[in-house]
């Protein structure tokens, strides 16, 4: 019998949540037949971008980037199998681009689909298309990349950040990456990629030791299928990346080795090194299990759960500056990181206010009126349990209802404040945010 | 070329993420920000390798705090405020080389003519918004550092920017910020709340390598303020789910540590953000919650501000005049909201990533420059000119101006002078000491802060019945005796007459009475600088009435001050505005609602000795039906006696008060803020003779109309003797255009109408004067009538036209115009 604590934690970094539904449902499953269940996106029956946010509406561009916003964090929130989105979160993170910096909503969600197609795709063939697609090609430069004036900041970031890590590569390596990608160009009439040769440097260039006509889309292959040593380094780069985002930062040197070799020999194919991954014991650790603070918007996903709103009523992209992350607009080209550089004061007032957005929203139309009638520790009870945190650890239990209980003794029978307050609690408790 | 551009707003977002700087391409990537090899040269450190992305959960060392209070600072600690001027600051038309004669060759299109600059020697001065700089400069508080910028530089936003916060060009001082280098220095007991953020993020110079600045949400709100019986309760149940480990690890419980901490800090920063913010622009409302923050002593030592809006490439003027505003207004906010026991212990400093060439562009704009002139303020700065003007003719090879001073000195000098030492090794080697200070923090100064209250809060109007409040001739309101030559006389008034506490502005009808000599009195608030503006310009032998609108001085009052002989003064107070009422002003283009001389308004006929009639308002020429009050030009035409009218709600009993004065034979207008009385009605009686009287609309104010005040310190916009404001000469029938946004407290935007006091000087003919918006149709109405050879002030409501003017037409002859600006509505 699977411990169902670890079925919960699967869900919870996979799908965002927990979802009672889900965890019935996998209940009688081993830990093996759930994560084959959770990274089998069938269900999801090829989930696409809605078709108005497939173009680019000059006049119209800021709503649409809002739209997108709103309906991305629904798709979290909803998709039968979230952890498509989990995954094309994760794609985003790494390979990222800004909305406010490619500004065109055609070339943004475009690349979101690239990431939610290939989510657990070949790394290999998801690089290639990710470099030059569009918002890519405009968010590092690589659109302008010519051989009379080349510019470095794609190449180098493919390697920095996307693929390798500093110290895997020279700078004479950065050079000639910069040089093979020349040519691989943004046209702004036809707002498409198109390789010119005749802005392209076909000289020789000296690659990772080797010397030859090394053209962009070469480098790509050189890494991560023809030169062992850099596949071994990006196999683990990418492993590494992966299990921070699912699992807790620094992970020991062995697991990501393990894993990485299952990433290479099954091709880069991300679907095994992930099936791996989520098998391993480390992943249902003490570690793992309290190893995380939920992102903003891991948060907001399981707040759009709990309470069946949609993303556009709570106004979560006009709230969603002030916890620190809007999806669609890394704050560089780094992406997010984690853990305590979540946890600033602005940014915990400004999961505060999504909260209190969310107890209002929740209390319409005498929602919650139920509670009233509950004792204090039921009604506790209550509401961990719709957010998914039940059962609470016996600190913040306790608290809650002992703040509860002192809100309904003194409010004179009028049980309405203490409700409210308790959602809020509950959606700011250490159980809704780490973990 | 215009430089490829990246908005400023991506540029501060992007910096407030840990950082990359450096790079050997010093043209800006048409987009998104280039990482380069300064990463490498910090070897795989903290960025680097392995652990990327874990860097985080190293800011808090392990060692976190388990309370997060705020300590009151010792009476020595300097408290430095960085404004960071997002964008680009154009230095050289803040700081203006007038002198340069190639400042106006290469400039054609922006130039700011030498007669605006505010000189401060024959070569440099500041830009004409930024007049209370100026005095802060004259007094002996302002050090301009010229030319400061670093070597190589780099054109672009972000790693310029990343180059100013790290406080280094690229080595050694990694991911970290030169403020939180000096913050990770500081004492653990007074480290918690040494140095914030007023922003939703905190940018790199605030980020250390154990320990980063608070965070404090720039519109407040911030969780934990509400203050109700329930909110406290559930902030103790959330404080107390962190008072015991929750037993699920680290992550868990300090979570809740920094949420308690976030509650702590809320109610810390509580009290700034408890009264309303002024109006105007963001460092004004800024600057004010600054001085708040201090004057609660709460342990901060460095605070970090922003604005952006400075990377102009294109209509510059239109732009960076409303941006100088703000900082000239915010600078007056925080001096006149400071403690004063603190003068002592502040000092601010402007930064920004770079300046704009020294040529504009064909578009009327600046594109990324490099040397810049900055601010370093303070009553224990010791003031002047540091640094050089750089040629703007011996250029880089870019092109741009060559910097003299390292950037780093400025901070070292600040660091070492300032904050308590540590410059060199914050800033990983040692730079010039430019001796920015003459007295160390907590010294007495020898120098005196002007100050000069900056906007009010935006207000509602709250309209009363005429009721007179002093009259120097009979010792009403406590005083008895006129006002002698040079004399100022204060009248203190917030929390009396009906006039609450928090009254931002209060409106007078003054009139000057038995004048010996010709001469002016002056209105402005109670214990601040006398600005160079006028009121009332008293003539012997006629009793000269004009409303004031006044913003309240610190203790609810307004100066008085007569220039010559001596003046009796008698005011009836007519309203005040308040945040908290929500009457506001729709401005209105001019229109005659009353002209007994044709029937207009249906009165026909001269108004006898102590008759009185009624005037149906509301409905007419734009006023609203649901208009409470409105804005009035009350016109005695052809009166055949020395007499007084007055105005007031219909329906009201009568009250004793004059709305306007008038000598026989004499055309006088006096602008009226009245309340409507039943049926949207006014009552008018004369007092003696007969007279006609003539009334025109300027607006209106309705619950649901845009308009709310801000009063500002009076300030001169335009003075056709000596060329403010437009070309010296007097002004005959071609209407005058006048800019009025960006001028004097007049932000560029969200202005629908300003308070203008209006003089006519001495025309050459009788005449009359009408103000109406710029670029449309010139409406029959009027606000002054003068006789030839007087001087006449009235207050005019003028609406702007969309290019932010209003057009002054004179109808006779030719005469000098003098304007000063008292406060603006809002859209």
């Amino acid at each position: 019998m699977t411990d169902p604590s670890d079925i919960a934690h699967l869900l919870r970094r996979t799908e965002f949540v927990s979802r009672p539904s889900r965890l019935q449902q996998l209940a009688a499953s081993s830990i093996a037949a759930c994560v084959d269940d959770v990274i089998e996106f069938g269900p999801n029956a090829n989930p696409q971008v809605p078709a108005n946010l497939q173009v680019h509406d000059s006049n119209n561009s800021y709503q649409q980037s809002v739209d997108a916003y709103h309906w991305w964090l629904d798709s979290m929130a909803t998709r039968p199998r979230p952890f498509q989105e989990k995954m094309a979160l994760f794609w985003h993170g790494l390979f990222t681009s800004e909305w406010d910096v490619v500004g065109r909503t055609d070339h943004m969600t475009h690349q979101n689909q690239l990431y939610r197609t290939l989510a657990l795709g070949n790394l290999v063939a998801l690089t290639q298309q990710m470099a030059i697609e569009p918002a890519m090609l405009i968010y590092l430069s690589n659109g302008v990349n010519v051989k009379a004036a080349p510019n470095q900041n794609f190449a180098r970031e493919l390697m920095e950040l996307f693929l390798l890590g500093v110290g895997n590569y020279t700078e004479d390596d950065v050079v000639a990456a910069a040089r093979a990608w020349t040519g691989h160009n943004y046209d702004t009439a036809t707002h498409a990629y198109e390789f010119r040769s005749s802005k392209h440097d076909a000289d020789l260039k000296t690659f990772f030791g080797t010397t030859k006509n090394w053209n962009g889309p070469d480098t790509i292959t050189e890494i991560l299928v023809d030169n062992a040593g850099k596949r071994l380094i990006a196999a683990r780069w990418i492993t590494r990346k992966l299990w921070e985002f699912l699992a807790y930062p620094r992970p020991a040197d062995n697991i990501v080795n393990e894993l990485a070799d299952v990433f290479i020999a099954n091709g880069m194919e991300i679907k095994p090194l992930v099936r791996a991954l989520l098998n391993r014991a480390e992943f249902y650790s003490p570690d793992a299990k309290q190893g995380l603070v939920r992102t903003p918007t891991e948060w907001a996903v399981a707040l759009l759960v709990a309470s069946g709103k949609t993303a556009a009523s709570a106004n979560l992209f006009g709230l969603s500056a002030g916890m620190g992350q809007t999806v669609f607009n890394p704050p560089n080209v780094s992406g997010w990181k984690s853990n305590s550089y979540w946890l600033t004061t602005s940014a915990l007032s400004g999961r505060a206010a999504v909260a209190k957005k969310f107890a209002s929203l929740m209390r319409a139309n005498g929602g919650f009126d139920n509670l009233y009638a509950m004792s204090a520790a039921d009604s506790v009870d209550f509401v961990a349990t719709v957010f998914g945190v039940a059962p609470l650890s016996a600190v913040t239990r306790q608290a809650l209802i002992d703040a509860h209980a002192a809100e309904r003794a003194a409010s004179n029978g009028s049980n309405s404040r203490a409700v409210t307050n308790l959602l809020v609690m509950v959606m700011l408790s250490g159980e809704m945010n780490v973990g | 070329m215009i430089d490829p551009d990246i908005s400023a707003r991506d540029a501060r977002r992007l910096l407030s993420a840990p950082p990359v700087v450096g790079g050997a391409d010093d043209r800006p990537g048409p987009r998104g920000w280039t990482r380069r090899t300064f990463l490498q040269a910090l070897g795989a450190g903290v960025f680097g390798g392995a652990t990327i992305g874990t860097i985080a959960d190293d800011f808090f060392g392990g060692s976190i705090p388990t309370a997060w209070a705020g300590t009151p600072i010792g009476p020595s600690d300097g408290i430095l405020i960085v404004v960071t001027l997002y964008g680009g600051l154009d230095g050289l038309n803040t700081f203006v080389p007038y002198g340069d004669g190639s400042y106006y060759s290469q400039r054609a299109n922006i130039a700011i003519p030498a007669a605006q600059v505010l000189a401060v020697n024959g070569s440099v001065g500041f830009a004409p918004q930024l007049t209370y700089l100026k005095s802060l400069y004259d007094a002996g508080q302002v050090a301009a550092i010229q030319g400061v910028g670093y070597g190589n530089p780099d054109l672009s936003h972000f790693t310029s920017m990343g180059i100013w916060m790290n406080g280094s060009l690229g080595g050694g001082q990694g991911g970290t910020g030169w403020v939180g280098r000096w913050l990770d220095g500081q004492p653990a007991a007074t480290a918690d709340l040494a140095a914030a953020s007023l922003d939703s993020s905190v940018p790199l110079h605030m980020q250390g390598a154990v320990r980063r600045a608070a965070g404090i949400p720039p519109n407040g709100g911030m969780f934990g303020v509400d203050a109700g019986a329930s909110d406290l309760r559930m902030y103790g149940g959330l404080r107390a789910m962190g008072a015991n480990s929750g037993g699920r690890g680290a992550l868990h419980d300090t979570y809740n540590a920094t949420m308690g901490r976030q509650l702590d800090l809320a109610i810390e920063v509580a009290p700034a953000f408890k009264a309303a913010l002024p109006g105007g622009g963001e460092l004004t409302r800024k600057l004010t919650i600054a001085a708040r923050l201090l004057n609660a002593n709460i342990g901060l030592r460095v605070l970090d501000i922003s604005r952006s809006g400075f990377d102009n490439h294109d209509n510059e003027n239109g732009q960076l005049p409303g941006i100088l505003v703000d900082l000239n207004a915010g600078l007056q906010a925080f001096y006149a909201t400071i403690n004063p026991a603190y003068l002592n212990r502040v000092t601010i400093m402007t930064v920004s990533e770079f300046g704009r060439t020294q040529a504009s562009n064909a578009s009327g704009g600046t594109d990324h420059g490099t040397a810049n002139t900055m601010f370093v303020i303070g009553s224990n700065v010791k003031g002047g000119l540091y640094g050089q003007m750089p040629s703007l003719t011996t250029v880089d090879k870019n092109k741009r101006l060559i910097a003299n001073v390292d950037f780093r000195s400025m901070y070292g000098s600040v660091l070492d002078g300032w904050l308590g030492g540590g410059g060199s090794s914050i800033l990983n080697g040692g730079f010039e000491n430019l001796n920015l200070f003459s007295a160390p923090p907590g010294a007495a100064s020898g120098t005196v802060t002007p100050i000069v209250l900056g906007p009010s809060v935006a207000s509602g109007f709250v309209s009363m019945t005429p009721q007179r409040i002093f009259d120097t001739r009979d010792g009403t309101g406590g005083r008895t005796g006129p006002l002698g030559e040079g004399e100022t006389w204060s009248f203190a008034q917030a929390g009396q007459f009906g006039i609450p506490a928090d009254a931002t502005a209060v409106a007078w009808n003054l009139t000057a009475v038995d004048a010996t000599v010709s001469t002016y009195v002056t209105v402005w608030p109670g214990g601040t600088e006398r600005p160079t503006s006028s009121n009332l310009n008293p003539v012997p032998g006629a009793a000269t009435p004009n409303l004031v609108v006044g913003q309240l001085g610190p203790a609810g009052s307004l100066s008085m001050f007569n220039n010559g002989g001596s003046v009796h003064l008698v005011a009836d107070l007519v309203g005040y505005f308040t945040a908290s009422s929500s009457l506001r002003l729709q401005a209105l283009t001019p229109a005659r609602l009353l002209d007994t001389r044709d029937g207009t308004g249906d009165v026909l006929g001269s108004v006898a000795a102590g008759k009185s009639f009624e005037l149906k308002v509301s409905g007419r020429g734009g006023v609203p039906a649901n208009a409470k009050a409105v804005v009035l030009n009350l016109v005695a035409t052809e009166p055949t006696a020395s007499s007084y009218l007055t105005m007031w709600p219909t329906g009201d009993p009568q009250p004793l008060a004059s709305s306007l004065n008038m000598v026989a034979g004499q055309t006088v207008p006096n602008m009226v803020l009245a309340r409507l009385g039943a049926d949207g009605r006014v009552s008018i009686f004369n007092n003696n003779g007969s007279s006609h009287v003539v009334v025109d609309v300027l607006g209106a104010f309705a619950d649901n109309a845009p308009g709310r005040f801000v009063a500002l310190q009076p300030g001169r916009v335009l003075d056709t003797r000596d060329g403010t404001g437009a070309p010296a000469g007097p002004i005959a029938q071609d209407p005058l255009v006048l800019k009025l946004t960006g001028q004097r407290g007049v932000p560029n935007n969200g202005v629908s109408a300003v308070l203008l006091n209006v003089t006519v000087v001495q025309p050459t003919a009788d005449t009359y004067v009408t103000v109406y918006p710029s670029g449309g149709d010139r409406p029959l109405a009027s606000n002054l009538n003068a006789v030839a050879g007087q001087i006449v002030p009235n207050m005019v409501l003028g609406r702007l036209g969309p290019d932010g003017s209003v057009a002054i037409y004179n109808n006779g002859g030719a005469t000098h115009l003098i304007a000063d600006v008292t406060g603006y509505f809002t859209t």
